[in-house]
C-alpha cells in the first residue's frame, strides 16, 4: 500500500491507495496521484467579467467560465456546494473538454478570457495550468477565481500563466477560517502577496456575514493590511451574504453594514471599494479617487457607461486608474 | 386539584437509559468527527463508481503534479 503526500495545498493530505484528498478529486490509484477531473468540467458558462467579480480587468468582456467538482475548503455558506462538496464520481453532469477543446470552445464563443471559477480551481490545478498555457498561445487571458488556500511553490509556478485573480479573503481572522471554512488565514494572505508580486492583476472579495465577520475593527485591520501589502489601488469588493447551505440561520447582510464596511475601507486609504450582490448600489460603480468622476457605471453585472480614456485615465483630471483595461 | 405523581417503572428507566445512551453516542460521534488538519485528512470514495467513470472516460487518470510517495517510517 503506497501512501502519497499531496503538496498542492496547506492540508498536506496523506492519501492511501484508493482514497482521495480532502478535496475529493485528487485520488491515489496504485500509488500515483490522479487529477481525476482533468478535462472533465461539470460547469461551463459564459459570464460577464463583472460576475467574477473583476471590475478593473477587461470590463464588459465575456468570459468562458468552467469548474470541476471538488474544493479544498468546506465553507458552511458555500453557494456552489453541490459542485464543490462532491467528488467527480458523484457528479451527473460531466463535460469532456481537454485543454485544446476548452480553448477552442472559448474562442468559438467569442470570449477573450477563460475563468477557472465556481468551485476552487486549485483542486484542478493541472487542468488550469495546461489550459492556460494553450489559452495564452491562442491570445486568451486566464482568470483565476479562488480562495487562495494553496502552497507557495505551486502558486508561483501557476502565476506564470495567469493574468488576473479575484481572491476571496473570507475574514481577517484565523478563528473564522477554522470554524467556517475549515482552513486557515495565513496561507491566503501569503497567496495574495504572491499574486501581487508575480504581476497577476488582483482584486479581493470579502463576503460580509452578519455577526461572524462584520466587525468594523476587523474590517479596518483588513483594509490597512491590503493597503500596506497589496497597494492602495487594489480593488476590494464587499459582497452581500445570502443564507444558504449550512448557514441558513443568519439573515442577509443589511445594506447599512455594507455601507459602513465600504466607508471604513475608504477611510483606511483604499481607493476602489465596491459593494456586490446589491442591485443598483452606488458601490457597484467605479469613481475617480481624485475628483469623484463616474468612470464606469454598473447595474448588477451590466455596464451602463464607460467614461475611461483608452489608456485607462479619468477623463476629467487625467488620473491613471490601475487595471488592465484593454 | 389532582396532584400529579410520578411512579418510576422499569419501562421508564429503560426509556431514560435509551435516551441517555443515544445522547452519549451523538456526543461521541460529534467529538470524533474528522476535522480537516494538515497531514491528516483524506476521504474514502466510492472506488467502484470511480473506476467505472474512469473506464467510461467521464473521469480522467491524468497524473497529478505536486505530490510524492510517503516514505516508510
Amino acid at each position: 500500500m503506497t501512501e502519497v503526500v499531496c503538496e498542492l495545498c496547506p492540508r498536506g493530505c496523506v492519501i492511501p491507495e484508493g482514497g482521495a484528498g480532502d478535496c475529493r478529486v485528487r485520488v491515489n490509484i496504485d500509488g500515483r496521484l490522479r487529477a481525476s477531473t482533468y478535462g472533465r468540467p461539470s460547469a461551463m458558462h459564459i459570464d460577464p467579467m463583472e460576475k467574477k467579480p473583476l471590475y478593473h480587468f477587461h470590463p464588459g468582456s465575456p468570459v468562458f467560465s468552467i469548474a470541476t467538482a471538488g474544493c479544498n475548503l468546506h465553507c458552511l455558506n458555500c453557494q456552489n456546494w453541490q459542485l464543490s462538496q462532491s467528488g467527480g464520481e458523484e457528479m451527473e453532469q460531466i463535460y469532456q473538454a481537454d485543454p485544446p477543446e476548452l480553448v477552442a470552445l472559448a474562442r468559438q464563443e467569442g470570449c477573450e478570457s477563460i475563468a477557472y471559477t465556481y468551485s476552487d480551481p486549485i483542486v484542478f490545478y493541472e487542468y488550469v495550468e495546461d489550459s492556460s498555457r494553450l489559452a495564452h498561445a491562442a491570445g486568451l487571458n486566464n482568470v483565476f477565481i479562488t480562495a487562495g488556500y494553496i502552497n507557495q511553490a505551486p502558486l508561483r509556478r501557476l502565476c506564470r500563466v495567469l493574468d488576473a485573480s479575484n481572491t476571496d479573503l473570507k475574514a481577517f481572522d484565523d478563528k473564522f477560517y477554522r470554524e467556517v471554512n475549515a482552513g486557515s488565514l495565513q496561507p491566503v494572505l501569503d497567496a495574495l502577496v504572491t499574486f501581487r508580486e508575480q504581476g497577476v492583476w488582483l482584486e479581493v472579495t470579502n463576503l460580509l456575514i452578519p455577526t461572524l465577520n462584520d466587525d468594523l475593527a476587523m474590517i479596518r485591520r483588513m483594509a490597512k493590511w491590503i493597503r500596506d501589502e497589496l497597494g492602495e489601488g487594489t480593488p476590494l469588493h464587499f459582497s452581500r451574504f445570502h443564507p444558504q447551505y449550512r448557514m441558513r440561520n443568519l439573515p442577509p447582510t443589511p445594506g447599512e453594514t455594507l455601507d459602513r464596511a465600504r466607508q471604513e475601507a475608504l477611510d483606511a486609504g483604499l481607493k476602489y471599494v465596491y459593494v456586490g450582490n446589491v442591485l443598483g448600489h452606488q458601490g457597484n460603480s467605479t469613481y475617480c479617487p481624485v475628483d469623484g468622476t463616474l468612470l464606469i457605471g454598473r447595474v448588477g453585472f451590466h455596464i451602463t457607461e464607460n467614461n475611461l480614456t483608452v489608456d485607462g485615465r479619468c477623463p476629467s483630471c487625467n488620473e491613471k486608474i490601475p487595471g488592465v483595461w484593454r | 386539584m389532582k396532584r400529579w405523581r410520578h411512579h418510576w417503572h422499569r419501562g421508564d428507566l429503560g426509556f431514560v437509559g435509551l435516551v441517555m445512551g443515544t445522547l452519549v453516542l451523538i456526543g461521541l460521534v460529534l467529538d470524533t468527527a474528522p476535522t480537516p488538519q494538515q497531514g491528516s485528512s483524506w476521504r474514502r470514495i466510492d472506488l467502484q463508481q470511480f473506476r467505472a467513470y474512469l473506464d467510461e472516460g467521464r473521469l480522467s487518470d491524468h497524473e497529478a503534479t505536486w505530490y510524492h510517495p510517503k516514505e516508510a517510517p
